[in-house]
């Protein structure tokens, strides 16, 4: 059958399309492109469906079934990293999480583990088909199309403005069994303005905007935001919704003081025809626009997913990829989800861009293909280090999950395998309000180790750089101190004594 | 100039060799068979030399791990501390470098700041053979890692050398020319006379004990210390070489581990009395075809070659081949005979055989290796225990796990007994907390193995992990795990 006949014969609407799914069923929402329409139907169900289970990556989407009242119906299982939307839910502990690397996502089910768990229903975001029946993932691949591979049935919603990137990003009709057409709505100008600008908190509506002219973002998005800012706002205050969007999402306005300090230090372990890896963050994605790569050459890209600006730096020529050893003359990424989406400037150059390529999460994080590249640079956030050199970059006390494990610990294998790699954790010295210092002296109760000692290299805050590896317990306290807030140092150097000395 | 000559030219004697040794001074005696006589000798110079950094693994007490020597000598302890350090380090009095094997050299290859070379290297040698190399024995580790650093930099290696080191295949091998100076210290074997002479001290009924710690021992250290290894505790002696009776959760653990391995399959297997014990309870009895590329080869390889349980020939690398850094202490003295000069066996590195990078290349690759906690939440810790007591160290035990997690059809077994302290507490705890490290992070934990069952961790939720673990957990404690679960997974209902 011609893949058009197929396509037609495969599209349904979004009622029909959620119909798959039966009680007890796992569904799987992998990680980012956020499915609302089909999700919506899915939740609508909610009276008729028991026990089933949502295994969903982080999302930009506030689902219903966040919500107390859904229990019953959906248990949610959050995947590698939750984000700030499934928090409250999380911190509730009304939802479960996965501790996976996305290196190891399918080791379960592929090499047949006890217990494991096959996907039912797979729910996606793809493009329309280009002429040869492909539809493609946008700027967010991820796990996505090894889901489709593994899933017993799949969903799409197909949305028109989703680019087409070079690699590995693209699924044929064929393997979708439901198609629901949903491209996002385009506001007016004036329906914006009345529907999210003028929803938003005073303090914040200026700078916002102004962002927002300077990336030309999309207004589906913006759109978007009429439904979950409120939310959004009530989780992170009206300015932590502002620095989520300038650092995480938008890649635009001011850069805080503190940032410029680590740019300066990260700077110094970054040389000529690196390959870097950096991670999201409300550290790390500043760091592009402080201008950390700016005065390097040749430098090539291996990521996971990208902060704001990277693929400018493919366009400027800064990202060449010259001196690698795999994909040499690519930049190679798994997604620019979420911090290229909202950035119109961004998504332009990626589009059907031959030097930007997207590959699944599996093959940009397996360490063995990181390794691969010769000094390799890992740059990831952490919210705490303590004196022996172990990195958290999950949890706040009392077990309360932040974010999740990501792909953290592949990166920093990778780096640290690599010839000549580094790995290097960024964090400014202290927790914001500025009362808590970063730099601990144990690990509190609760908190989850992300990179262990024996894999921490070097450690960089805005007072310095805390040089680890291949050195003693003593001297690690040493540099790490060094780079603490100077109103924690007494304090630490006290707890040191007592930690390392007799 | 022929090594027959450049040998000879560089013999001293040990205190002349020791004399090389300055103030300030960074001497490395790295992990493995410990010097019998320059150890001792430069202990000996405590009274003149100042700030002198000992770096070394688990090794002889040569003196200054003693209270008193802090002016002289400063010991920092490389990888894994091991019963010699390990009191001196939990009273503070030494300092830790948690290095792993795999990657002990990369801050100092690659320039790291603050990262000092050794300034002297101190290795146990053979004597040259016929083509002026000298072997490092039953065990190499990363002593001719150490020897290659400090010569690119211009520094200092003395070679004590004891003719009666075994000679083996692989990379365990130094030529002549890189050694700056020999001691050669080779003891005379004790007689089946003087051994005899020695057992007859023995109270009759530690006289087993004593018969199984000479059948391991070097015969050098019983030449030069029969008397002192009569006067000890035969105990401590047998724990120190890994001969401590099997602990009895060991056979019921075997047998669950035994359900995770399939023929063909690549092994890594911890030394410890957990692993160790799992081997001598017959955890490969009856597996074929199985390849080894282990830190320490496990008791018995030898005889297990021979058995056709071990061929190597699934190896990708070293196909027929057991590739090993070391065979001791887990050797007696009869496979050691055995694996000298035999093709079959390589030693090689500790830096190529224990880095991630190599290990993941291996297609069902087993990592099993020994743990002391474990959380609900899956963080594994193996080195230290809460108070921030340090009982081990990290040795290549990550690297190895994280191998067999990367290696396709790869698989890493944790073995925990359920219990410590005679029962007293459950090993499977809520969360690892109070000064307790983590060595593994929870994504990188796979199966974890009592004498109860097997946990299955990956792709599982944390709900679903801490039930695995529960289950298996010592009855006495499940209740109350159980009702820590609640609270740290459920909501309040």
């Amino acid at each position: 059958m011609d893949w058009r006949d197929e396509y037609k014969k495969r599209l349904v609407s979004a009622e029909d399309a959620v119909r798959v799914v039966r009680s007890g069923d796992r569904v799987v929402i992998p990680l980012a492109q956020q499915p609302d329409v089909l999700a919506t139907a899915l939740a609508a169900r909610k009276d008729e469906l028991k026990g089933v289970e949502i295994l969903q990556g982080v999302t930009g989407s506030v689902y219903p079934w966040y919500q107390p009242g859904y229990e019953e119906a959906f248990t949610i299982n959050c995947a590698q990293y939750t984000g700030p939307r499934p928090r409250p839910l999380m911190w509730e502990r009304r939802g479960d999480f996965t501790p996976v690397t996305y290196a190891m996502e399918f080791k379960d089910i592929d090499e047949r583990r006890p217990g494991c768990i096959d996907p039912d229903v797979c729910v996606v975001v793809v493009s329309p088909p280009n002429e040869h029946g492909f539809c493609s993932f946008g700027e967010s691949l991820w796990e996505k199309k090894e889901y489709v591979k593994r899933a017993k049935v799949t969903l799409a919603e197909v949305n028109a403005h989703l680019i087409r990137t070079h690699g590995d990003n693209f699924v044929h009709v064929s393997e979708i069994d439901h198609f629901v057409e949903a491209t996002p709505y385009e506001p007016t100008p004036e329906e914006l303005e009345e529907h999210v600008y003028s929803k938003m908190p005073d303090e914040i509506r200026d700078r916002f905007k102004t962002m927002i002219a300077e990336v030309s973002a999309p207004s589906p998005g913006l759109w978007r935001m009429k439904d979950s800012m409120e939310g959004m706002i009530a989780i992170l205050g009206a300015e932590g919704f502002y620095r989520l969007y300038r650092d995480s999402v938008l890649g635009a306005g001011d850069v805080a003081e503190h940032i410029f300090g680590i740019a300066h230090y990260l700077g110094m372990l970054i040389h000529d025809g690196d390959c870097i890896q950096i991670g999201t963050g409300n550290t790390s994605n500043p760091l592009v626009r402080a201008g950390v790569f700016e005065d390097k050459q040749d430098l090539g890209f291996h990521c996971e997913t990208a902060p704001p600006g990277i693929p400018s730096l493919v366009y400027e020529g800064v990202f060449t990829g010259r001196y690698k050893n795999i994909d040499q003359g690519k930049a190679v990424c798994t997604s620019f989800w979420p911090c290229s989406s909202q950035n119109q400037r961004d998504l332009d150059i990626l589009n059907e861009n031959p030097l930007i390529e997207l590959y699944g999460s599996h093959y940009t994080n397996n360490a063995s293909v990181i390794a691969a590249n010769d000094n390799h640079v890992s740059i990831n956030n952490a919210l705490y280090v303590d004196l022996t050199g172990q990195i958290a970059s999950e949890t706040i006390p009392g077990f309360l999950l932040y974010n999740g494990p990501g792909g953290q610990m592949d990166w920093v294998i990778g780096a640290l395998n690599s010839k000549g790699g580094r790995s290097v954790t960024v964090l400014p010295s202290m927790a914001v309000g500025g009362s808590i210092s970063r730099i601990a002296p144990l690990m509190e109760e609760g908190i989850m180790v992300t990179v262990p000692r024996t894999y921490a290299d070097f450690i960089v805050t805005e007072h310095g750089i805390a040089s680890l590896l291949g050195k003693s317990q003593r001297k690690r306290a040493d540099e790490l101190i060094a780079v603490a807030h100077p109103d924690h140092r007494a304090e630490l150097r006290k707890e040191a004594q007592r930690l390392f000395y007799p | 100039m022929d090594w027959r000559e450049e040998y000879k030219s560089k013999l001293v004697s040990a205190e002349e060799a020791v004399r090389v040794v300055k103030s300030g001074d960074r001497v490395v005696l790295p992990l493995g068979n410990q010097t019998k006589v320059l150890g001792y000798k430069l202990f000996e110079r405590s009274h003149e030399l100042e700030n002198v950094e000992i770096v070394s693994g688990t090794a002889t007490n040569y003196g200054w791990f003693d209270p008193g020597y802090e002016k002289c000598f400063y010991p920092n302890i490389e990888t894994y501390t091991g019963p010699g350090p390990r009191d001196m380090l939990l009273e503070r009095r030494g300092d830790f470098t948690p290095n792993i094997f795999g990657r002990m050299f990369k801050a100092l290859d690659e320039g790291r700041p603050g990262v000092r070379p050794p300034d002297v290297v101190i290795v146990p040698l053979s004597t040259p053979d016929e083509h002026g190399y000298c072997s490092f024995g039953h065990d190499l580790w990363a002593k001719k890692d150490y020897i290659q650093r400090a010569k690119k930099r211009g520094k200092l290696v003395i070679g004590e050398v004891d003719d009666h080191l075994i000679r083996t295949f692989g990379d365990n091998f130094i030529p002549v020319s890189e050694i700056d100076y020999f001691v050669d210290v080779t003891p005379q074997w004790p007689t089946p006379e003087e051994y005899q002479a020695l057992l007859a001290k023995s109270p009759p009924e530690l006289l087993d004990d004593y018969k199984l710690i000479f059948r391991v021992l070097d015969p050098g250290q019983v030449a030069t210390r029969g008397e002192l290894i009569m006067d000890t505790d035969p105990t401590y002696i047998k724990n120190l070489l890994g001969l401590g009776p099997p602990i009895e959760s060991t056979k019921a653990i075997a047998g669950y581990v035994s359900t995770l391995l399939r023929d063909g399959d690549v092994i890594q297997i911890g030394v410890g009395e957990v692993s160790t014990g799992m081997v001598k309870s017959g955890l490969f009895e009856g597996r074929y075809n199985l390849s080894l590329h282990t830190e320490i080869a496990p008791t018995d390889t030898a005889k297990m070659v021979d058995a056709g349980i071990f061929t190597g020939d699934s190896h990708p690398f070293h196909p027929g081949k057991i590739i090993a850094t070391s065979f001791w202490p887990s050797a007696d003295q009869e496979d050691l005979a055995i694996v000298n000069g035999n093709p079959k066996f390589e030693l090689h590195s500790t830096t190529y055989v224990q880095t991630a990078r190599n290990i993941m290349q291996i297609d069902n690759m087993v990592a099993i290796n020994n743990a002391l906690i474990v959380d609900l939440a899956g963080q594994i810790g193996f080195e230290t225990l809460p108070g921030f007591r340090l009982e081990n160290g990290p040795g290549g035990q990550i690297d190895f796990q994280i191998g067999a997690m990367y290696s396709r059809g790869g698989r890493a077994i944790s073995l925990l007994p359920s219990t410590a302290m005679g029962g007293a507490v459950s090993r499977i705890v809520p969360l690892i907390e109070d000064g307790a490290l983590v060595d593994i992070p929870r994504p990188l934990a796979d199966f974890i193995v009592t004498e109860y069952g097997i946990a299955s961790m990956q792709g599982k939720s944390q709900r679903q992990r801490a039930e695995e673990l529960i289950a298996i957990a010592h009855p006495d404690f499940r209740a109350e795990l159980r009702k820590e679960a609640q609270r740290m997974l459920y909501p309040v209902s």
